[in-house]
């Protein structure tokens, strides 16, 4: 990109700055300081990277006013372009308004811009492409090293920043993180977290402490339990001793006591109750031996009962047989008793059965007949044949009565039911004046047909009437309205006045007259107008009359229509009227009464046909009973014909033979058991009579086996009782009392059988036995067998009693016996000889007894005074067992003990206050807790720089890496060309500039070969190097294809006259190798060398006032620059600061036409570095022309389009000789055209 | 069986013993409240259990490390304990891996209201109201494997509320397997619910969270039991910092003053997403280098301060703990292309990003910056793969901010350490 043309409308100090068809080559801008070469290097930067924050306090707003910007015309890929910046004071942004235009007039963004200045950005144009004074005067101000390393920089990487710089920058910060003589953060940090860890561990060691104290107070809790308990025990040991002591004489007074019962050797096993148990032992035998003696006894006088009883044998043989007989006693008392009932029920079937036959109609002789068990003879026969031929006639009679009954029961009912419902049916019709049900129906239909015709009637004449008021109404007003139309008159008056008025008013504006000026077009105009509206006004009122006059019309006739329809309405209404009953209430009410009456009405038809259903009914059932009537009367005939045929009665009816039939059945039934009754009687008696005969011979053996045991009896007894005594040997002293009592008891025990035998026996009565009642003879026969029984019982009894007192004497005996023993087992037992011996065994014992009891009440008095203090078993293992004698000692060791004891207690619970106290204190410390987050924020902070570290050193690593790339690749080159322009900048005293492999130092080697570093170089000459350096770099950039204008500011002024021509062809020989180059200074000598060596160059103008910067004419310049303004910097908030006044008297305004010169290029060799120490350049001449009246330095936007017409590149090698032509305004090349035809 | 209602805590992970955490530097007005920050959420555990008058607590383990918290963390959870006692309220604890019971002083005893789980089996215990059986409590302290073995829990199923209470991982599915009613688990410090409903799983998390890993609402879970033994889980929030990471895209905003405006947009919606809470914020943020016009460490430095400044200072404070800054997810193309510095050396980050920096040997750096010291070499060498990507990622920014002529101060990022440099 080349520039062409620079128009600044307001930057600074610069306000209409115009700089017109730059050569692509050098130009030197030339003003002396503060004319503001400065600002307009920054006008450049502002149209190429934008009003910077710093830009615009600087150069904001233009101190000479105009709108703050401007624009510059460049050359680039693609054609020209016009690159227009612009900004407000308000907006903050960086670009500005920024429009860059190219030849086909698209207007493009900082897109546009970016390609233009091939990316490089601001920061790599300020270090390659400008070159200060500034950075010179730096240079020299470092020593010797930094100088060397400045310039070494410039070949080791550059284009924002210094790659060295960076990778220093970065060192520097690793350092500061961990320099390694504890300086550095990291260390400290590491340092400071140690100390943390230190003071943590000591704090976790107090918890250490704490639980030890915690465990020790644990310990001691129950080292002072254990104490307490033990001195518990010493207190308790200590009252026990005491307690000792107070019973020791009570103790000793014991075992005196005690050694005096042992010496008593008493036989305290023996007890009292021992001497009364051997008392009772010989009571007890004397009491069995009474016993025995009366036993005895009583046996003697048994047997002897026994031997008086009077007891027959031979009566007790046929005790088995009249035992028998008696057992037939109730069969007999039955027989008896059935005999005597058959008897009676045979009287009475005989007293039942005459009846019967009586009632039956039988004679006497029947009766008898029938009594005595003959045949009837003139009974009817009415067996079963009979019955069954009657019973067919007889069923059919009665069959035909029940139906009968029930057809006329039926009938009853229906009739029943007819009434019923005629009542209902008739209540209804009655109250309506009707008899029939459907003829009240019609009725009711046909009154409210007339009732709904009346209503429809009424209605229509409601409405008439209606319609006859509302037209009465529309006629009164009509009427009204065609007499007195007060409202349309309001509205006639207006027309009717205003013409009134106008006429009146045109008459006077005629004449002139009144308040108007005579006027008489006017006021033939205003009577011409009030004419036409009295016409209006005649016409409306008009129409509006005939119109109300038709309406009244109208009206009329419609109300004579209506009158007519209501005449006629009222007519049809008085005939409806006529066919309606006459009433008062309302039509609506009777219409809606007769409404219900008719629903009423239809409601009682179900009910009226179910009277004609009942009606129906009746005459069916009436029509059945004349049929079952008829039935009946044959089936009687029918019955009447069959008892003729069987003989009977034809007036018997069948119910009568039913009776008739069942008499006869019972009769026979009578005689029947009449009969059996008799045969059974007859054989009961027959029964009775063979008993009584049995009977009879059984008394008769019972006689004579009496009279056999009368004689029999005596030899027996006295073998029984000679039997009963010899058994009894030893009471024979009691034997002759036993015969006593048995000859005393015989005579009475004797006399009672012996009447009742010789009763029995009686021979005199034996035949009469046989007349008895058998029953009697039973019980005869019983008594005498009972009383044998009885005597033989109750010698069976004495019998029993001796054998259970012989069992009695036995064990008395063996009592006896027993007690005997039990004496001397007791004696045994005791060990005592004899009761006396016992008695005086226990009267030791009573003595052992009285001292036990003394030793006891001793025992209890020491007890009471032991108490609950101590144990007895440990008083006593005191006092009795070894060191008795010492207890008074014991007792005070016991005290001294206890005494040491309390102390340690107390000393213990201090103990445990101090500890909890410590522990206390140790639980309020929370500086651990601090400690550990301090830990954590130093742990995370160490761990940030950490990671910063490692993120410089990755970053550093990186750019090592760039750094080797760019010295094995670009350095190179750089350097070659940097030797190159030392050649010619040195004029050959230099030659090149390298850098030694692996040391980031430069060298440079002088025409002599010699090698030689930085340091040692003259400032000069390390300025050259400098210069060198930076244009190599640009070179560098251009072979990239980023070719941007170098823009260098005073770069030569420390150079010597000689030393500046040379560079001076250096910076021109680089230009013209394709770089353009601008360059500001404010030495004229230098401007002179310049211009000298056919570089352009170009005068600033005054400040303040719109004006070019000129090509150098050497006889202007004096006059121009006589007095050099300041250079005023606008301070930031100095906005509205005045207009400086420029110290230039003299403003250069004339126009000088001056002929253009013609510039012929003359060609120049390239340049030769290695060889050719005078590089050749173009030598350019001035060409100038001469303007008049420059107009304002106003680029117009789309400057292309008015030469749309002019072909050709913008960067035609041939123009390029003939920039040096003064521009004019709008196309430069098109005057550059001009020119050149010219 | 007797029916009636009860109510019990389920907490765990105090580590009441742990500093907070993810904190660069502490600002003198809140030091004392972070110090105290773990206590008083604990604190607020124990005082809700007197005030609320449950039954009996849940301790899930990772209580307390009874060696490491010293004699204050000791004395104050007796302290709690006997508050507990006094009130007839039973403490169930199962023990995680800094409170084995194996660690606790043999010289301190615990009161009689404490039931420590044992490490070797699963204990079954009964918690009686009056001497009625209400709840069966089963659990297990922690005894090295990760995981809670369900299986272990088996037991003889009654219709009685069951609780089982463990240290360590553990899923749902698994846990699925043993009649419960309520799992109580421990050993996460993030609060997490399981399984919602038969039985409840819950990890009832730390009361107070210690890092920027811990986001959200920290506290525990209070547990009311009905007669019909239905549940309501109430979880109350006792934290009194709470965490959070935010994080700005570079499409959110310019960095720049534009940016101060969004980070007080942000903080004011946090604050009122979380009233009442002093919050401990870390900022990511994601560069748009292009567009930034005020970038590098000493840029995030003057941001912090003033996030610190604006905000870190009310009641409740938002304290900004860092600004990290992302690098942006594409850097420009064009600078790639570029043939310059810049161009060269974002291509070889490229390169080295390509190869996750097998090839960035900062040894030698670490050798003659720091000789003789492998104490040195330890610390800065990166660790694995993922540290070294990140720090290629930040020195690709770094680089990228010096080589385009921006003034990095380099050492601002720790200069507020009071290192060197101040």
């Amino acid at each position: 990109m080349k520039i062409k043309d620079v128009q600044i409308d307001g930057f600074g100090v610069w306000s209409g700055l115009h700089v017109d068809s730059m050569p692509e080559v050098m130009t030197v801008f030339y003003g002396p300081n503060e004319a503001g070469k400065t600002t307009l290097m920054q006008f450049l930067r502002t149209m190429f990277y934008g009003f910077t924050a710093d830009r615009r306090q600087r150069y904001m707003p233009p101190i000479h006013g105009g709108r703050p910007g401007g624009a510059i015309r460049v050359t680039g890929p693609g054609g020209g372009y016009e690159i227009a910046r612009r900004a407000t004071m308000n907006e903050a942004g960086v670009a500005g308004t920024l429009s860059v235009t190219g030849t086909d007039g698209l207007s493009q963004g900082q897109h546009r811009l970016s390609m233009l200045l091939g990316q490089v950005d601001e920061s790599i144009f300020t270090n390659v492409f400008a070159i200060g004074l500034r950075e010179l005067q730096e240079l020299s101000t470092l020593d010797d090293t930094a100088a060397a390393d400045e310039l070494y920089k410039l070949s080791s990487g550059l284009d924002r920043v210094s790659l060295v710089d960076v990778i220093r920058q970065l060192r520097t910060a690793r350092t500061h993180l961990v320099n390694s003589s504890e300086a550095g953060q990291i260390p400290q940090l590491m340092l400071r977290r140690e100390k943390l860890k230190d003071e943590i561990e000591e704090h976790a060691s107090r918890g250490r402490r704490w639980t030890e104290l915690a465990a020790q107070r644990r310990s001691q809790a129950v080292e002072i339990s254990e104490l307490q308990e033990r001195v518990a025990q010493w207190e308790q040991e200590g009252r026990t001793i005491e307690t000792a002591l107070q019973v020791r004489a009570p103790w000793q007074q014991r075992a005196e006591l005690q050694k005096q019962l042992k010496q008593l050797n008493a036989r305290t096993d023996l007890q009292y109750e021992a001497s009364d148990r051997l008392k009772s032992i010989a009571a007890e035998l004397q009491q069995r031996k009474d016993r025995l003696d009366d036993i005895r006894n009583q046996r003697q006088d048994l047997r002897r009962k026994a031997a008086s009883l009077p007891i027959r044998r031979s009566i007790l043989e046929l005790a088995s047989r009249i035992e028998a007989a008696s057992e037939q006693a109730p069969w007999i008392a039955s027989l008896q008793k059935q005999v005597q009932r058959l008897r009676q029920q045979v009287g009475v079937s005989r007293e039942q059965l005459a009846e019967d036959a009586k009632r039956l109609g039988l004679n006497e002789h029947d009766v008898e007949a029938l009594l005595t068990d003959r045949r009837l003879a003139n009974m009817p026969d009415l067996n079963k044949e009979t019955i069954a031929r009657l019973a067919g006639p007889a069923r059919e009679v009665r069959q035909q009565l029940t139906r009968l009954k029930h057809i006329k029961s039926q009938n009853s009912n229906d009739s029943k039911e007819a009434k019923e419902l005629e009542l209902q049916l008739n209540a209804v019709l009655t109250d309506r004046g009707h008899t029939d049900l459907h003829e009240a129906m019609a009725a009711q239909a046909e009154l409210i047909t007339n009732l709904r015709k009346r209503l429809t009637l009424q209605d229509r004449l409601e409405r008439l009437l209606r319609t006859k008021q509302e037209l009465e109404d529309e006629a009164v007003d009509l009427g009204t309205e065609e007499a007195f139309p007060l409202e349309k008159a309001f509205l006639l008056a207006l027309p009717f006045i205003g013409g009134g008025f106008l006429i009146l008013s045109g008459i006077c504006k005629w004449f002139g007259t009144g308040f108007f000026d005579k006027d008489q077009s006017t006021g033939t105009l205003w009577v011409l107008s009030g004419i036409l509206l009295l016409f209006f006004w005649y016409m409306w009122r008009q129409l509006s009359e005939r119109n109300t006059v038709n309406d009244l019309d109208d009206c009329e006739d419609q109300l004579e229509a209506v009158v007519k329809q209501i005449r006629k309405a009222e007519m049809e209404r008085d005939e409806s009227d006529k066919h309606l009953p006459v009433q008062s209430d309302a039509i609506e009410l009777r219409l809606q009464r007769a409404e219900e009456d008719l629903a009423e009405l239809e409601a009682m038809l179900p009910l009226h046909h179910n009277l004609l259903a009942v009606r129906q009914r009746m005459q069916q059932t009436r029509k059945k009973g004349t049929d079952a009537a008829r039935t009946l009367r044959s089936a009687r005939a029918d019955w009447q014909k069959t008892l003729k045929s069987l003989g009977l009665a034809e007036g018997i009816s069948p119910k009568t033979l039913r009776i008739m039939s069942e008499g006869y059945e019972l009769l026979m039934q009578g005689r029947n058991r009449l009969k059996a009754q008799e045969d059974e009687l007859q054989q009961r008696e027959l029964e009775l009579i063979g008993i009584i005969q049995r009977l009879d011979g059984l008394v008769k053996q019972v006689a004579a086996s009496g009279k056999r045991d009368a004689n029999d009896k005596p030899a027996k007894e006295s073998v029984t009782l000679d039997l009963g005594l010899s058994r009894d040997a030893n009471t024979k002293g009691n034997r002759e009392q036993a015969n006593n009592k048995n000859d005393r008891n015989r005579p009475n025990n004797e006399a009672k059988p012996a009447v009742v035998i010789r009763e029995a026996l009686d021979t005199s009565r034996v035949d009469s036995l046989s007349k008895l009642d058998p029953l009697e003879l039973i019980q005869q026969l019983q008594m005498h067998i009972g009383e044998q029984k009885h005597y033989l019982a109750q010698r069976k009894e004495l019998k029993e009693q001796d054998l259970q007192l012989a069992k009695l004497q036995h064990q008395v005996q063996r009592a006896s016996d027993k007690f005997i023993r039990a004496r001397q087992t007791l004696l045994a037992e005791l060990g005592v000889e004899s009761g006396d011996h016992l008695d005086e065994q226990l009267g030791i014992k009573r003595k052992h007894e009285k001292l036990s009891e003394q030793i006891r009440e001793s025992d209890d008095r020491i007890r009471v005074i032991i108490g609950s203090v101590a144990p007895y078993d440990t008083i006593a293992r005191m006092l009795e067992g070894t060191g008795s004698e010492d207890l008074e000692k014991r007792w005070e060791n016991l005290q001294s003990r206890q005494g040491q004891t309390q102390v340690r207690i107390a000393q213990l619970f201090e103990r445990q206050g101090e500890l909890q106290q410590e522990m206390k204190s140790l639980a309020q410390d929370k500086r651990l807790a601090e400690a550990k987050l301090e830990l954590a924020c130093l742990e995370k902070q160490i761990q940030a720089a950490t990671s910063h570290w490692q993120t410089l050193a990755a970053t550093t690593f990186m750019l090592e890496k760039v750094c080797e790339v760019y010295e094995n690749e670009r350095q190179p080159e750089t350097l070659r060309e940097a030797s190159s322009f030392l050649k010619s900048l040195s004029d050959g005293k230099y030659v090149r500039v390298w850098t030694p492999l692996g040391k980031n130092a430069l060298r440079i080697d002088n025409a002599q070969g010699q090698s030689l570093p930085l340091e040692v170089l003259s400032r000069g000459t390390r300025e050259a190097v400098f210069i060198a350096l930076r244009l190599a770099l640009a070179s560098a950039y251009s072979r990239r294809g980023v070719n941007l204008p170098l823009v260098l500011d005073d770069v030569l002024v420390n150079f010597d006259a000689r030393r500046a021509t040379a560079a001076a062809r250096v910076l021109r020989d680089f230009a013209e190798m394709g770089h353009q180059v601008i360059m500001f200074t404010c030495h004229e000598h230098i401007m002179k060398i310049f211009y000298d060596i056919g570089v352009q160059v170009r005068v600033l103008p005054q400040q303040g006032v719109a004006g070019e910067a000129r090509v150098y004419e050497p006889a202007r310049i004096a006059a121009h620059f006589e007095v050099e303004p300041e250079e005023v910097v606008v301070p930031p908030a100095a906005v509205v600061e005045p207009e400086p006044e420029p110290a230039v008297v003299e403003v250069i305004t004339e126009t000088v036409v001056e002929e253009p010169i013609a510039v012929k290029p003359v060609p120049v060799p390239e340049p030769e570095p290695e060889d050719a120490p005078e590089p050749e350049v173009y030598v350019y001449q001035n060409v100038r022309k001469a303007r008049r009246n420059p107009k304002p330095a106003t680029i117009k936007h789309f400057w292309y389009n008015d030469n749309q017409s002019i072909e050709g590149p913008w960067n035609d090698r041939k123009d390029e000789g003939k920039d040096d032509a003064p521009p004019g305004r709008g196309a430069w090349w098109a005057e550059d055209l001009l020119t050149s035809e010219s | 069986m007797a029916k009636e209602s009860f109510r019990f805590i389920h907490a765990s992970d105090f580590h009441v013993e742990r500093p907070m955490g993810d904190l660069y530097d502490l600002p003198d007005h809140l030091s004392t409240p972070l110090v105290e920050a773990p206590w008083h959420a604990a604190d607020a555990i124990f005082e809700t259990a007197l005030v609320e008058n449950v039954d009996f607590v849940l301790l899930a383990g990772d209580i307390i490390n009874p060696v490491s918290t010293g004699a204050v963390g000791i004395s104050w959870l007796l302290e709690h304990f006997e508050s507990l006692h006094a009130r007839g309220i039973q403490v169930y604890w199962c023990g995680g891996t800094v409170d084995e019971p194996d660690r606790w002083p043999d010289g301190v005893a615990l009161p009689e209201n404490v039931h420590w789980f044992s490490k070797r089996q699963v204990e079954q215990l009964t918690f009686r109201r009056a001497g009625q059986p209400l709840a069966k409590i089963l659990g297990r302290s922690f005894d090295g494997r990760e995981s809670v073995y369900a299986a272990e829990y088996a037991h003889e199923i009654e219709d009685q509320f069951t609780i089982c209470v463990g240290y360590g991982k553990a899923d749902a599915e698994t846990l699925n397997t043993v009649r419960a009613d309520y799992w109580a688990l421990g050993g996460n410090h993030q609060p997490t619910v399981l399984q919602n409903d038969s039985p409840i799983i819950r990890y009832s998390g730390s009361p107070q969270a210690r890092s920027l890993e811990e986001p959200g609402p920290h506290g525990f879970y209070l547990v009311d039991v009905d007669v019909d033994q239905n549940m309501q889980v109430q979880t109350i929030e006792t934290d009194v910092f709470r965490y959070a990471r935010l994080f700005l895209d570079a499409a959110d905003g310019a960095f720049g003053r534009d940016l101060r405006q969004l980070l007080g947009k942000r903080i004011a919606k946090l604050q009122a997403e979380c009233p009442g809470r002093n919050l401990l914020v870390q900022w990511r943020i994601q560069l748009d280098m292009e567009q930034a016009t005020v970038v590098g460490p000493g840029a995030v430095e003057e941001t912090m301060a003033w996030l610190r400044r604006e905000f870190g200072h009310g009641n409740p404070a938002v304290w900004t703990t860092d600004i990290e800054l992302l690098p942006p997810k594409s850097l420009p193309q064009k600078w790639f292309d570029e043939d310059t510095i810049l161009g060269d050396f974002l291509r070889t980050s490229q390169q080295h990003r390509k190869t996750q920096g097998r090839e960035l040997n900062c040894k030698a750096m670490v050798e003659a910056e720091t000789p003789g010291t492998p104490v040195w070499q330890a610390t800065l060498a990166a660790a694995d793969i993922a540290t070294q990507a990140a720090m290629i990622e930040r020195a690709t920014l770094l680089g990228v901010d010096l080589l385009r002529g921006h003034q990095v101060d380099l050492l601002a990022s720790t200069r507020r350490f009071n290192g060197v440099g101040n």
